[in-house]
Formats: C-alpha cells, sequence, structure tokens
C-alpha cells in the first residue's frame, strides 16, 4: 500500500513550485486573491527574503504542496493513506477530501499569523541523541521552560522552548554526544505549551471552518493514529501546542501495510522515514 | 602448504638514506652517519630545554645545554598533510613518529604494489612496535607550556593511533595495534604479523616503527648508561662504550609466500620462522640474559626447520655497550654449539653502526638490512669496526665480522640469515630470513602487442611534477633496464591509488615512455606522444575523445582490463610516491617566560563545611502597584476567604475546593488531576496575573496519619498537580502559596502546621523549572491584614516570606563555622536501643558504624526496603563476592557486630506508615525502649515536575514526610533523646527535578526548627552529596559542584557534634568557590549572607583577573595568525570576520579561507571547536562555546552572530 506525506514549515525554498503556477491559473488567482500577494512571485522569486518567516512560509508551503499533489493527477484513490507533517497535516487533509483545498489556505493563513505572533522563543533540532537522553538533558543546569517538540525520527529530535533554556540545552546536548545541533529559522517555540496564545487565537478560525467526512483515511502526525474526521477541529488545534509525532505516523501507517511513501515538495520525510525503526 | 612468508613491500627513511636503496648502498659500503644534532632542530626546542628546566623543582646542576651527537634525520618538521587527510594545524600536532609511521607504511604498501585498486580485496594488517619515552616525547613539548593543546594533540599522539591512523586513512579493516617492548618491539611486531597471517587473521600485514629523539641533551642527570659517549655504535669493537642514538622509521609488508606467488608480487625475502621469550627473573631487569638468548636462537631455527649450520649471516641486536655484547656472543656461542663445532662461519652485522640504535624503530630496521643482504647475495661489512672486543673469544665462536663487503655464496645451497632483537624488560626475538624461491617459472618476456598504457597520479600538483622527474630518472638507471614495458606500465596501473592530478599515455616502448616523461619534466611538450593530463601545462591539444586515457584524467574509474594497450604483466619495483611536503611543526612560544605566570592563583581560604540558614528581616513593600488579576484557589474548611478579603484593587476570582468525588460545578474544584487540568485551562483563558494557591492555611498540627495524608494530598500534591498543569498549558504569571505558621521563624519558634511547609521546598523548584511562573510562598501569622497581606504576596520576589507582627522575613543561607553551643554531653547510652531508618545503605550504615564505635553496647535496629542478606550467608558472600552491595553490607554490620553491638535488621518501606509504626511497636515491645532514631531513609527526586508521575512524586515524598511523622508520634511516649533526620541541599539550593525531594525535606527541617514538647532533642542536617558513599554515588550524580562533596568522615564529625551539643540544624556543605560556578548561586531563589557574598565576589574578581591575563595572551596569539581570506569577488572582509578566520586557521593552520567554507568539513572536529569557540569568544568579548560553532560553521555565518550578540550586549550595558 501507498501514502502521500506532506511535508511542513521548513520544506520552504526559492524556486518551489516553478511550473506548478501556470498549470493552475485559477487556483492561483484564488491564492493571490486571498493572502493579498502574488504566491508565485513569493515562491520563485522571493524579492524580499519573506520565504523564511512563518507569516509567509506557511501558506506558501501549503500551497505548492497542494498545487505539486494536483499535478500528479490528484486523485485520492492512487493513495491508500495521507499524511503530514505538521503543516503538511493540511494538505494530507486536503487531499483525503476533508477540507477544500481554498477554505484550506485561508486557515493555514490564520495559522500562521497566529503562530508567528509568539515571538519569544527558540527551536533547535538535535541530531544524534536518543529520545531518552534527549529528556534527561531537560533537567540541564540552566534548561527551563523547554519542550521536546518534534519527534522526527530515531536520530533527530527538535525541541523547543524559552530562548536561554533552549539555547543551553544545545551546549548540554552537543556536550552529551549529539552529532549535530542546529537551531531552526522560526520565529518561535512551535509545538510547545508556550504556544498555546496562538492556539486560542486559531481557535476562531477553525469554528468557522467546514470540514468533510473525506474518502481516504490520513494519519495524524499530532496523535500518530487515524483522524477522526468528527474531531478535526480539535486536532488542528492541539497540534499547535503539542510535539510532532512523526515517528508514531510513519510506524502506524507501516502497521496499516504501507510500504511506499510518496512525498511532495522535497525529499525531507523521505530522509527522516529511513531513519525509522 | 609452505608456512614461509614473503616480504613483498619495504620502506626506509633514515639519516642519509631515504628508501632500501640508499640504505642498501650505506650499508653495503660501511658508512656510519653519525653528526652533531642538527642546529635547526636545535632552534626548534631550545626554548623547550630552557623552559622544563625553569620549572624543574630540582633545578638541574649543570645548565649548559650540549647536545649528544648521533644518528639524526636533518629534518623531523616536514610532512604532506593534506596527503593523509590532515589539517596543516592537525599535521603540526601530530607526533613525528605517528608522520614517519604513516608515510613509509604507505610507501611500503606502495612497493609491494598494494595502493591501488588492489589492496581492496585484502584484509590488511597494521603492527607497530613502539615504545614511550618519556619527557622525549612531542606531546610533552606541545602540551607543557599550553595544557590547552591537549585535545587538539590527543589524535595525533596517542600511542595505538600509530598504527590506529594509518588503517583509518587507508581503510585497512585487518588488526591494528601497537606492540610496546622496548628494543624488541618491531621485531616482536613482525612475529605477531606472521601468526596472523598464518591464522588467516588478514591477507596482508604492515609492520612498521620509528623513533625520533626530540632533544639528546648531554646530560649526567639524564643518562640511563648506555649512551655512546661519542654518539657512535661500535659493535663487538674494542672501543664500544655504548650505543650512539639513531632516528628514522622503516616499514615492510608481508603475505604468505603462496599468495604472493600466486598473484605475482615481488618478494625480497622470506620470513622462514621466528620466536620470542623472555628473560623471566633473571639477575635484573634491565640486564641481558644468555641463556634465554640461546634457547630463543634454538626456538627460532626449530620454528623455521632449517639446519642452524646453514644460517651464514646474523644481523645481531648488537648495541655496543659493555655488557651486552659479550652475552650475545656468548648466547650465539652456545646456540649454535648445540648443532655444529665449526667456528667463524657466520657473519654478523647491525645496522646500528650505520644508523644507530633505533631502540623500539631497531628490529624493523635490521629486517630490511637482511632483506637486502639476501636478495643481493652480498654480506656486508660491519662499520665502525676496527679491533675485535678482547672480551669476546671470536676464535672458539661461530660467529666472525667481515669487514669489506662480501659475495655470498652459501655453502649449503640456500642463503639463511637471522635477525635478534632485545628489549631492556627482557622480551627477546628472533627472526629468520631466506631468499626468495627462484622464479622459475618467470615468464620469457612476451611480445607485446602494440603500445601500452602508463599512467600516474598524485594528490598534488607538485607531487605528480616530482614523481615524473623521479621515473624519468628511473628510467635512466640500471635497473629498469631489465624491466619489460608490460611488468612496468601494469604496475603503474594497477598497483598505484588513482589520486586527483593525473598522467596517461600510450608509449610503445620503455626508451619512448623515458623520452616523454623527461620532456614532461623539462617544460617540453612540442614533441610529445599524445600526453593525456589534467595538469593544464601538459595536456596536450584539447581532446574531447573518450578513450580510457581521456576518462582516467577526467577522474573516473576505469577498468583497464576492457581496453586495449593494458596487458597484465607482473608488479615490478618503481619509484614510490613522491609527498608533497611542507613544515608542520608547532613552534615552542617564544614567550614563554611570561607565559608561565598566569598571575596568583585562587587565594587560599579557610572555607567552613558548615552553613545555616536564618530568617532575616527584610524592608516591607512600600506601595501597592496595583494591575492584579488574581485566582485563588480556597478550602472553605479554613478562612482563607476572610484572609485574602479583596485585594486594594483589581479582580480577584474564586475557586472553591470541593471533596474529592463530589460535583464538580461552576466556581469549584477538587484537589485532582482532572479538575486541576479544567482550572489550569481556565487561567489560560482567564489572563490571570497571580495564581493564589491559598488552600495551606490549617492553623493546628495534623493529630493522626489520615490528617497528615489528607493534608499532604490536598495542599501540596494539588500545589504539584497545578504547577504541573500549569507547565503543561505553557501558561504564564505569579503562583503564591499562602502558609500558615508553617514555618519556624527561629529554633524553638512556635510552628502551627509543619506539614504545610513542604510547600516551600516545591515552590522553590516549580520556578527553577519554568521560569516564566515565579513561585512565593508567603506564610502568615495571626496578624496579618488584607492589605499587608496584599502588597506583600504580589511582590516579585520569589522564595520563601514569613510575615510575623507585621514584617516580613527571609531566608538567608550564610557560614556557621561553629556547630557547637557551649555544652557537651554523650548521647549514647549503654544498654540503649537506637532506630536507624535507611539502614543498609551506605550513610545508614556509616551512621550505625559511627555509634558502635562510641558506645559498643547498643542495640541497633536497622530499617530499610531491602533488608540485609540472612545472617547465615555473610560469610559466604563477603568471600565470593566482596564488592557487590549485600556484600558491603554483611561486611559492616559484621564489623559493628565485632565490636559489641547488637545489630537487628527489619525490611520495612518508610514511606508505608503502617509497616513503619509497625516497626517502632515491634522494636518497643522487644527491647522496652527507644533511645535514638535516625531516619536517614529517602528516595531521590528524579524528574521534571511537568513530566512528573503523580504515584512517583508521591514516592519521594512519602518516606520523608510520612515516615518522620510517624517516626514521631510513635515515639511521643517514649521520649527518645534523639530524632535525627537527613535532610537536603535541596531545601534550599535544589536542582530542576527535585521538587517533590526539596518539599519532603523542608518538612524535616521545620520539625528540627520547632523542636518537640518533651526532651528529645530533633535534628535536621541539609547535606550536599557524600563523596564516598549514600545516593548521589549510587546514582552516579556529579561530586563536586557548587558544593565539596561530603567525605563520610566529616559528615560523621558534623553529627557527632551536632547530637553532643544539642544543635538542631545545619546546612553540611563546604562552597565551591570556583569563580566558574558563582553565577549558579546566583541563579537560586535564596538570598546569600554577607560573608558567603564576599567570598563570592572575591572569588570572581579574582577569576576576573586570571582570565584578563588569559585572555591578552590568547589575543595577542590570534592577531599574530596570518590568513587571508577568500570566496568574495570584491575582496571586503569585516572586522568580525578577520578576527574569527584568525581564530579558525590557528586550530586548523591553512594560510587561506573561503569565509563560506563550513568549519567541520575542512578539517575542524569537536576537540577542535572548543578551543577555536574559546578563542573567538575571547577575542571578541563575546560568550560563544563549541556549541554555538556546531550552529554556525562558516566564518560569515559566525562573524554575524558575533556582531548580533555584541549588538545585544551594547543594548544590555548600561551607558
Amino acid at each position: 500500500m501507498r501514502a502521500r506525506i506532506f511535508p511542513g514549515q521548513g520544506a520552504q525554498r526559492r524556486g518551489m513550485g516553478e511550473d506548478s503556477f501556470e498549470e493552475f491559473p485559477e487556483l492561483t488567482a484564488q491564492a493571490d486573491e486571498l493572502l493579498g500577494y502574488s504566491v508565485a512571485e513569493l515562491c520563485l522569486e522571493d524579492p524580499e527574503g519573506k520565504l523564511r518567516q512563518t507569516r509567509y512560509a506557511q501558506p506558501a508551503i501549503y500551497f505548492v504542496n497542494a498545487l505539486l499533489h494536483l499535478r500528479d493527477g490528484g486523485e485520492p484513490a492512487g493513495f491508500d493513506y495521507f499524511a503530514g507533517h505538521s503543516l503538511g497535516e493540511y494538505n494530507a487533509l486536503v487531499a483525503a477530501g476533508m477540507l477544500e483545498l481554498i477554505d484550506g489556505l485561508e486557515l493555514v493563513r490564520r495559522r500562521a499569523e497566529a503562530m508567528a505572533g509568539i515571538t519569544d522563543g527558540a527551536m533547535l533540532a538535535v541530531i544524534g541523541l536518543t529520545r531518552e537522553q534527549v529528556e534527561s538533558l531537560l533537567l540541564a543546569e540552566g534548561v527551563a521552560a523547554v519542550y521536546l517538540a518534534n519527534w522526527n525520527s530515531d536520530r533527530q529530535i527538535v525541541v523547543a522552548g524559552d530562548r536561554a533554556g533552549v539555547r543551553a540545552f544545545g551546549k548540554a546536548a552537543a556536550k552529551s554526544g549529539a552529532t549535530k545541533v542546529t537551531p531552526l529559522h522560526v520565529s518561535g517555540p512551535f509545538h510547545t505549551p508556550l504556544m498555546n496564545p496562538a492556539r486560542l487565537r486559531f481557535d476562531d478560525a477553525l469554528a468557522e471552518c467546514v470540514f468533510k467526512p473525506g474518502d481516504v483515511p490520513v494519519v495524524s502526525s499530532t496523535t500518530g493514529e487515524i483522524v477522526d474526521p468528527t474531531h478535526v477541529r480539535d486536532l488542528l488545534s492541539t497540534q499547535i501546542s503539542t510535539p510532532v509525532q512523526w515517528v508514531r505516523t510513519v510506524r502506524t501507517l507501516r502497521e496499516l501495510g504501507v510500504t511506499g511513501f510518496s512525498e511532495v515538495n522535497g525529499t525531507t520525510l523521505t530522509k527522516l522515514d529511513s531513519e525509522i525503526r | 602448504m609452505t608456512r614461509d612468508i614473503a616480504i613483498i613491500g619495504m620502506s626506509v627513511e633514515l639519516p642519509e638514506a631515504k628508501n632500501t636503496d640508499e640504505f642498501w648502498d650505506l650499508v653495503v659500503t660501511g658508512r656510519s652517519v653519525s653528526k652533531p644534532f642538527p642546529e635547526s632542530r636545535k632552534k626548534d626546542i631550545i626554548d623547550y630545554v630552557r623552559y622544563v628546566r625553569s620549572v624543574a623543582v630540582k633545578p638541574p646542576t649543570d645548565t649548559s645545554v650540549e647536545f649528544h651527537d648521533g644518528y639524526f634525520l636533518d629534518d623531523i618538521a616536514d610532512f604532506d598533510y593534506e596527503f593523509f587527510g590532515m589539517t596543516p594545524r592537525q599535521g603540526a600536532m601530530a607526533d613525528p613518529v605517528q608522520r614517519m609511521l604513516m608515510k613509509n607504511a604507505y610507501l611500503s604498501l606502495e612497493d609491494a604494489g598494494y595502493t591501488g585498486p588492489r589492496i581492496q580485496d585484502q584484509n590488511t594488517a597494521v603492527f607497530v612496535g613502539y615504545s614511550v619515552n618519556p619527557g622525549q616525547t612531542y606531546v610533552d613539548f606541545l602540551t607543557r607550556a599550553d595544557p590547552s593543546l591537549t585535545p587538539l594533540s590527543l589524535t595525533g599522539n596517542m600511542g595505538t593511533m600509530l598504527a590506529n591512523r594509518i588503517s583509518y586513512h587507508l581503510d585497512l579493516h585487518g588488526p591494528s595495534m601497537v606492540i610496546n617492548s622496548a628494543c624488541s618491539a618491531t621485531l616482536v611486531a613482525l612475529h605477531q604479523a606472521k601468526n596472523a597471517l598464518l591464522a588467516g587473521d588478514c591477507d596482508l600485514a604492515v609492520v612498521a616503527g620509528a623513533r625520533i629523539i626530540m632533544a639528546p641533551l648531554k646530560s649526567a642527570d639524564r643518562n640511563i648508561g648506555i649512551e655512546s659517549s661519542d654518539g657512535l655504535t661500535r659493535p663487538f669493537d674494542e672501543r664500544a662504550d655504548g650505543t650512539g642514538f639513531g632516528e628514522g622509521s622503516g616499514a615492510i609488508v608481508l603475505t604468505r609466500l603462496d599468495r604472493a606467488r600466486e598473484r605475482g608480487d615481488q618478494i625480497y625475502a622470506t620470513i622462514k620462522g621466528s620466536a620470542v621469550n623472555h628473560d623471566g627473573h633473571s639477575e635484573m631487569i634491565t640486564s641481558p640474559d644468555q641463556a634465554a638468548q640461546t634457547r630463543l636462537l634454538t626456538d627460532a631455527w626449530a620454528d623455521a626447520g632449517i639446519d642452524p649450520r646453514t644460517v651464514e649471516y646474523v644481523e645481531v641486536h648488537g648495541t655496543a655497550t659493555r655488557i651486552g655484547d659479550p652475552i650475545e656472543f656468548e648466547g650465539l656461542r652456545q646456540a649454535f654449539g648445540r648443532h655444529t663445532d665449526d667456528k667463524e662461519f657466520c657473519a654478523v652485522g647491525t645496522a646500528k653502526a650505520n644508523v644507530g640504535h633505533l631502540f623500539e624503530g631497531s628490529g624493523v630496521i635490521g629486517v630490511i638490512k637482511a632483506a637486502l643482504t639476501v636478495k643481493n647475495k652480498t654480506v656486508p661489512p660491519m662499520a665502525n669496526f676496527e679491533k675485535p672486543n678482547p672480551k669476546i673469544d671470536f676464535a672458539d665462536g661461530p660467529i666472525h665480522v667481515p669487514t669489506t663487503a662480501e659475495p655470498w655464496n652459501p655453502a649449503g645451497g640456500e642463503r639463511h640469515c637471522g635477525v635478534s632483537a632485545f628489549g631492556i624488560g627482557g622480551t627477546n626475538c628472533h627472526v629468520v630470513l631466506g631468499e626468495a624461491p627462484q622464479q622459475a617459472e618467470a615468464r620469457a618476456p612476451q611480445a607485446v602487442d602494440g603500445p601500452q598504457i602508463f599512467t600516474l597520479s598524485a594528490h598534488s600538483e607538485r607531487s605528480l611534477r616530482l614523481l615524473v622527474e623521479a621515473y624519468a630518472r628511473f628510467f635512466g638507471t640500471e635497473a629498469a633496464e631489465r624491466l619489460s614495458l608490460r611488468d612496468v606500465c601494469h604496475t603503474a596501473r594497477v598497483s598505484r591509488s588513482a589520486h586527483r592530478h593525473r598522467l596517461a599515455l600510450a608509449v610503445a616502448g620503455i626508451g619512448e615512455l623515458r623520452d616523454a616523461l623527461t620532456a614532461l619534466s623539462q617544460g617540453r611538450h612540442d614533441d610529445l606522444p599524445a600526453v593525456h593530463s589534467n595538469l593544464d601545462d601538459w595536456s596536450g591539444p584539447a581532446q574531447p575523445d573518450e578513450s580510457p586515457l581521456a576518462r582516467y584524467v577526467r577522474g573516473e574509474d576505469v577498468d583497464w582490463s576492457e581496453h586495449e594497450g593494458t596487458a597484465s604483466g607482473r608488479i615490478v619495483k618503481l619509484p614510490l610516491y613522491a609527498f608533497d611536503e611542507s613544515r608542520c611543526w608547532s613552534p615552542f612560544p617564544d614567550n614563554w617566560a611570561e607565559r608561565t605566570s598566569l598571575g596568583p592563583g585562587p587565594s587560599e581560604q579557610n572555607n567552613p563545611v558548615t552553613h545555616d540558614i536564618v530568617f532575616l528581616e527584610e524592608p516591607l513593600a512600600a506601595d501597592w502597584p496595583g494591575g492584579v488579576r488574581a485566582l485563588a484557589l480556597v478550602d472553605p474548611a479554613t478562612d482563607a476567604e476572610a484572609l485574602l478579603g479583596t485585594p486594594p484593587s483589581g479582580e480577584l476570582h474564586v475557586l472553591r475546593l470541593v471533596a474529592d468525588g463530589a460535583d464538580v460545578g461552576a466556581g469549584t474544584f477538587s484537589a485532582t488531576d482532572e479538575s486541576l487540568q479544567e482550572v489550569c485551562d481556565h487561567i489560560l483563558k482567564g489572563g490571570y496575573t497571580h495564581i493564589v494557591h491559598a488552600l495551606a492555611l490549617e492553623d493546628t498540627e495534623a493529630p493522626d496519619i489520615q490528617t497528615l495524608d489528607h493534608r499532604v494530598t490536598k495542599n501540596l500534591y494539588s500545589l504539584f498537580l497545578l504547577s504541573k498543569s500549569l507547565m503543561n498549558a505553557g501558561v504564564r504569571g505569579r503562583i503564591v502559596a499562602l502558609t500558615r505558621k508553617a514555618c519556624a521563624l527561629a529554633d524553638g519558634a512556635f510552628v502551627a502546621a509543619p506539614e504545610n511547609s513542604a510547600l516551600a521546598g516545591l515552590a522553590k523548584v516549580i520556578g527553577r523549572e519554568f521560569p516564566y511562573l515565579k513561585t512565593r510562598v508567603q506564610d502568615v501569622d495571626e496578624h496579618v491584614t488584607p492589605g499587608l497581606l496584599w502588597r506583600e504576596m504580589t511582590r516579585p520576589e520569589p522564595g520563601l516570606h514569613l510575615l510575623r507582627d507585621g514584617k516580613s522575613y527571609h531566608e538567608v543561607f550564610e557560614e556557621l563555622p561553629e556547630l557547637g553551643t557551649g555544652e557537651e554531653e554523650d548521647y549514647l547510652k549503654a544498654g540503649g536501643t537506637y532506630l536507624v531508618t535507611g539502614g543498609t545503605g551506605g550513610i545508614g550504615l556509616a551512621v550505625s558504624e559511627m555509634f558502635a564505635t562510641l558506645q559498643p553496647d547498643i542495640d541497633l535496629v536497622l530499617v530499610s526496603r531491602s533488608g540485609a542478606p540472612d545472617r547465615a550467608d555473610w560469610e559466604q558472600l563477603i568471600a565470593n563476592h566482596p564488592d557487590g552491595k549485600p556484600a558491603r553490607v554483611a561486611r559492616t554490620l559484621t564489623e559493628i557486630e565485632g565490636m559489641g553491638a547488637r545489630v537487628h535488621v527489619h525490611a520495612a518501606d518508610a514511606g508505608d506508615p503502617d509497616a513503619l509504626r509497625g516497626v517502632v511497636e515491634d522494636v518497643q515491645r522487644t527491647f522496652g525502649r527507644i533511645d535514638g532514631i535516625v531516619h536517614a531513609a529517602g528516595i531521590p527526586g528524579r524528574n521534571l515536575i511537568s513530566l512528573r508521575d503523580p504515584q512517583d512524586f508521591a514516592d519521594v515524598v512519602r518516606p520523608k514526610i510520612h515516615g518522620a511523622f510517624v517516626l514521631g508520634s510513635a515515639t511521643a511516649d517514649v521520649s527518645p533523646d534523639f530524632i535525627l533526620h537527613f535532610s537536603s541541599v535541596a531545601v534550599v539550593f535544589p536542582s530542576s527535578g527535585q521538587g517533590d525531594y526539596a518539599a519532603g525535606n523542608y518538612y524535616l527541617d521545620t520539625l528540627a526548627r520547632m523542636g518537640r514538647n518533651d526532651d528529645c532533642h530533633v535534628v535536621a542536617v541539609d547535606w550536599v552529596a557524600w563523596r564516598e558513599v549514600g545516593m548521589a554515588v549510587d546514582y552516579g550524580s556529579k561530586l563536586d559542584t557548587t558544593f565539596k562533596a561530603v567525605y563520610t568522615n566529616t559528615g560523621m564529625g558534623i553529627i557527632d557534634k551536632m547530637l553532643r551539643s544539642r544543635r538542631r540544624r545545619a546546612f553540611a556543605g563546604e562552597v565551591n568557590y570556583d569563580g566558574n560556578l558563582v553565577h549558579i548561586f546566583k541563579s537560586f531563589d535564596m538570598v546569600l549572607g554577607d560573608t558567603v557574598n564576599t567570598k563570592m565576589k572575591q572569588a570572581e574578581s579574582e577569576l576576573r583577573d586570571r582570565l584578563r591575563i588569559a585572555s591578552e595572551q590568547k589575543r595577542k596569539q590570534i592577531d599574530a595568525v596570518t590568513v587571508e581570506l577568500t570566496g568574495r569577488p570584491d575582496g571586503v572582509y569585516r572586522d568580525a570576520e578577520i578576527t574569527v578566520a584568525r581564530c579558525f586557521a590557528d586550530a586548523l593552520g591553512y594560510p587561506t579561507l573561503d569565509v563560506d567554507a563550513d568549519f567541520f568539513s575542512i578539517g575542524g572536529d569537536s576537540l577542535m571547536a572548543t578551543s577555536v569557540a574559546s578563542n573567538i569568544a575571547t577575542c571578541l568579548r563575546i560568550e560563544f562555546d563549541a556549541a554555538d560553532l556546531l550552529m554556525e560553521r562558516t566564518v560569515s555565518a559566525v562573524a554575524d552572530t558575533v556582531e548580533l550578540m555584541q549588538q545585544e550586549s551594547a543594548e544590555e550595558s548600561p551607558v
């Protein structure tokens, strides 16, 4: 069985979605109108270097993910499951028929606004330490208000939280033998409780949105379980302030019999998949 | 199947002998190359010598600096670091011994024809003989003046790397090890290699050794008694008075003879057998032993399966010492004497006479010489030999000393020879060599069909040019004339690595090849055949062809077997690789005299081991700031709401507690996880500034364990669960926990509800783990008014604050130099009964032992969860598993009983009130008395509040709070003389993860302060980690941190003193006034007393002074680095970039650096990162460490961060 998987923030790069915008002129025009700027120009030229900013990166990635999926045929029939990493989960819901593409873009726009509003925090990817090692480092001197934010693979874990705490964590991790410690270019401590104010703000947007039962099951990166179509609102709300469970997502898909993972817009997740046992 | 081993490749580097040809020439002409220590090398080390002498505690008697003569290399600094995958700095940091070994190992493999594709199929081993020469190593030289180089120098100077780095660089997977048996080391390494080959552990084996002498000082103080007076080695000569020191390196490649023949390898000689033995308990450990040498020779001959009479040459150990030579002669005489009466049939010699004694490197040099002797069928003369040593009767022995080179015509048909080496510690080795089998099947030079493809490649352009020159020269020699074009081209193509700079051409004959290479080397290329090369000036007219030659020079892997002009042949001897060497040397700092002093060290202080926490008055809040929006959790069973009244302004919302299980409606909550999570959601949405935990306001002591348990659940656990939920919801705000007379202002002060003081311990940890939730505990008395309460409890200072009679008090940490209180009395009664909880733990046992020592006539009742091993098993446990915990328990209990005390062990959990009460009652029934109690039971806190399981939290709290309560209440009638509680540093300076532990222990402190109504002396000591026993040791925690760990003896002294003088409380732990740690103290919610504060300031200031001096020196060092930045078209670089580049270059050694080059991909490693980051921090005056460098890896990225940080710090500093 095959699953289509969609990456989230971090997949952005200048030039993404090349050729796709022309292929879907109507959708692109709708997106431009909704966003108030040219999404193609943002993705292809990025003249002001905005693609790194959460506010712009999230709608851009979401939209390019969606177009690239449509280009591949777009019919859900080709895949047995959908899943997405954090933001990519919105694409999975669209692909599965639970959410309209343009409705999703509006949600993502407001999600990005809300998340970009939380600025006093940091995220850090840690390569080469186990989850247990990472958890024990949360006790290290000076590490406070730091949380496990993404469980990406057996080797890669992202922590996030208070800036000073994350900094202390990075040092402790490097001392404990992490092979690489990389700060992520994001504005806030995503996927931690410190994002709760953003989550509350975003709940208003969710309340206005309509979700449908869908045609194909989606495995959620928030729970690692199959999405219950009647609880999508809660799920997307929770997602903002709880860790991304990508390892569990992949394991669940495999347990369901998925052997082929097909990623759009880069290979970020495909690389992670090979590091998950 | 033959057991013979073939020597198929060799390389040497010796004074005046850069390869085996030059070495043989030196040997066969009988030259001896001893000379004065080279001037350039004197310059390199003279400062080091002076430095070592200047810091010697006992200055040398002779202050002149004179050097021995010896067999020295002119240069030990040059090295092709890039070829061996090192940065210039790594190259300069690597021991010259390692560098020579890598070089010669590589050359020997190339000589054997195994560096190209052919080695990939071989399981190749590396055996290096080595021995450390203390005080003479490169790492001493590097790190004596600058210990900070230690990490950088590690991989270049560790003994094991001598072999391992060769395996690593060449990707060899066979055994890789260093063998140390002193002067016999490389010969023993060969013996091991032979055995490994025969055992099938490997297909190929490199055996190598090397030696340098950093500083061959002439000094009576340092002589070891074997040095030659004039630096010459004269073995077996009348004038022999010691050995001349030699330098250099040698390497050989071995494989099984049958395999070598199968594969068409060249064979210098064979190894027919070998033996290793030891002198045993001989006369002295350092003196040679004739009997062992005799046995060694006969064993080696037997192993080789040869007739000893056929051995006509022996490369003797021959160190030319007064006792060594005669003993060796006698060993040879007796060994040969067992097989033949013939005299003087065996020639002897030793390379030590030509090139000096290379000690651990000497064995392989001897083997190379012997192999050349066999191959060249010539017995070389013994250098420096004029008159025989009169102590040796040559006429009566088997050996003679040749003084001229003679053709070797073996009497027995086949040439056999031997090589000996004897280690100073008594390990002897002898190897028997034979000649390569006649190559009867040597194919007649087959006609070659058409031109053959010849290839050459090198890692650097310069190396390739040097190689072309070397080949051009080689093809003009006699040796080359005997070679076939087919073999030459085959060897060049398949037995050499393909490096990145390449040359290929097709030639019809060796003459044509010689002419082409000569033309190239002379810069003529007009009349050349089609030469393909990626060197610009060598490539002919652009040929866009797809020929294998073109593809080869483009960098592709070409499978030559598929192409014409690539007939296969034999591996033959061709010139070896020409390294592109440059000076790799870490100069001894010429400003060493300034560097040796960094100003005064930390001042010696007498710091007390004991401290105390006292409550001191603090000013009241001046005014009411307003802006408060508070949510209070109240217990309607108390007067909480009346106490709070209403805030002077702002809002107060109240949630009222309902009993567990009751319906939680609007405006209520219950002290359960679920309900408190809902409270948390409410807080998250409600935007409160203060969360007031107003539940713990009881004003009487819990009368029974049920009430106590109820209060702990309602008050302490609710604060835990609430703060856990708040942290997990990311709520920011202030928590105020209210208590009423839960803490004692001073010893003996009235306390209403001591169990509620546990909240103070927990509160200190909440803010530590989650800085967005600062937590204040406000303990009030009956005189507080709502106005005062609101003003005080909303103040920003976290920590514990007491309001008493309208005044505010806070905790202050201060020294307590004197534990005594004036009066002292014994506290242990003869015939008394003493109860110890945690009794079989390390500390419980130590206390029991001390009690038994002071008063043997006592009954000790030890209570612990695990109990003790069965008394019947003690003896066996101690004998069979002496290091296990049960044996330690059994041993101590045996000792305690040996003193006369009576031990009784009860297994019971101190956290289980019923079980503990049962033990206490049982003891009272049995002994009718309890005279004293030690409460040492405890489980450490080990997790963040946000991740802590409520049951785990309770498991830590209960042995402390419930346990202490039971011990107190159950002994109210019997009134013991004392109850000693073991509390913890966590109540004062808790770490993250100690919320539960701090809470439990705070209660113990309060019990001690308030005391009891009867005469029982209640004591609590806040312990830091113990060094030898206890929790920190059991759980592997770090011992010396902000406090120095306590020695058991010191701890026992404190306990004894406190019990004796009836002191109630103390903090036991010496502050570690280390300037680097002082900042940690400031991060706690605890005020430091004047004395402690003054000492900390002093430590900080001393640290600053030392750092300032060190930084100035560091900055000077970095400023002196010259490095050119590249990578930006406009050539404009910022100041920060230039400084960062200097720091990179200081570690890596590059003369030029790209601003966007990743530190870790141009050779930086994590060890270097530490020192580079610290240099960046120093030079640019910012906080920057290795973790930062892991994140920002290029000169430009680091400079970006640096500038950002500099801006930040400018903004922070007052203007």
